[in-house]
């Protein structure tokens, strides 16, 4: 109510002061025109700057009401990061004596890289290890084979082991061991 | 921009009108006025201060006046009494002259005196 009150005589002051100008100037009544004109500009700028203010407080209330709005985001975007629970990614390299952790990344990567491990091991084994266990069971075989001699002695040998000089040690050096 | 030309044209057409319409009051037309011829005025005064001086400021005031209002007319016959002066000026002021005395009369800035112009007849001419 106030505030209208001042505006309605700010009003009609600017009335008064602009039409006394122009009445005293068609008077020729200089200092009085000087006076009233004076008057109108001072009111004018009053109300100018009345309506200025006016302005920037209205844009500074919008500010403080902008300002506030983020402050309040930002509290609020605060709670919520204090109370999510919080993730560590790489909580499974800690050392913990209560629970094992597993990266499946790793699991499967390390799983991939010990396949193809494995696949190259068995393609290299498959072309070396074969002549090996071969050569090395015929070896253990060899024991169980046939004689590259007769089992029993031949028709020369038994001449030679029953005729007189079967006791001399150079010819039983030559005939072997007696079968 | 439609709006900010209409504004201009509103704003115009009112000068125009008011110049128009305040033109037979205001514009100035001096006239010739007989050489025989004279304006009386009488004005009251209040003076601040000694009275004794009430004479000198008056007549002060109507010489400056007379001299700044008008071209070619002298003061004559200047005359104190009681809180009231009058004098003549001669040849008779046209309209916008005397305008222009009555104005400079009760406005010119000599301190401690304040006239107030209440009559001012013009002798010898057609106003």
């Amino acid at each position: 109510m106030m505030r209208r009150i001042v505006w309605l005589l700010a009003a009609l002051t600017l009335m008064a002061s602009g039409g006394y100008t122009f009445v005293y100037l068609y008077r020729w009544e200089w200092n009085r025109a000087l006076f009233t004109s004076l008057v109108f500009i001072a009111v004018e700028i009053g109300v100018a700057t009345a309506l200025l203010i006016k302005r920037f407080t209205r844009i500074e209330a919008r500010l403080d009401a902008e300002q506030e709005r983020v402050a309040a985001e930002a509290r609020a975007r605060l709670r919520l990061e204090e109370t999510a629970p919080k993730r560590d990614h790489f909580a499974w390299l800690q050392r913990s004596m209560e629970r094992t952790s597993v990266f499946i990344t790793i699991l499967l990567g390390a799983g991939v890289l010990i396949s193809a491990l494995t696949w190259v091991v068995d393609r290299v084994a498959s072309r070396t290890a074969r002549p090996t266990l071969e050569s090395g069971l015929a070896r253990r075989l060899g024991t169980i084979g046939f004689p590259d001699r007769p089992l029993v002695p031949d028709d020369a040998e038994l001449v030679a082991q029953g005729g007189p000089y079967s006791d001399d040690p150079a010819i039983a050096i030559l005939l072997g061991p007696r079968r | 921009m439609i709006r900010t030309a209409a504004v201009i044209v509103g704003a115009a057409i009112v000068v125009i009108v008011a110049v128009l319409g305040l033109r037979e009051a205001t514009e100035t037309r001096h006239v010739e006025m007989p050489a025989d011829s004279h304006v009386v005025v009488r004005a009251g005064v209040s003076v601040r201060g000694d009275e004794a001086r009430a004479a000198d400021l008056s007549r002060a005031l109507a010489s400056v006046c007379v001299v700044e209002s008008t071209v070619n007319s002298t003061l004559r016959d200047f005359e104190q009494a009681d809180g009231e002066f009058t004098f003549k000026v001669v040849p008779a002021a046209d309209e916008p002259d005397r305008r222009q005395l009555r104005g400079c009369l009760q406005d010119f800035r000599v301190p401690g005196i304040l006239a107030d112009v209440r009559e001012m007849e013009v002798v010898g001419a057609d106003g």
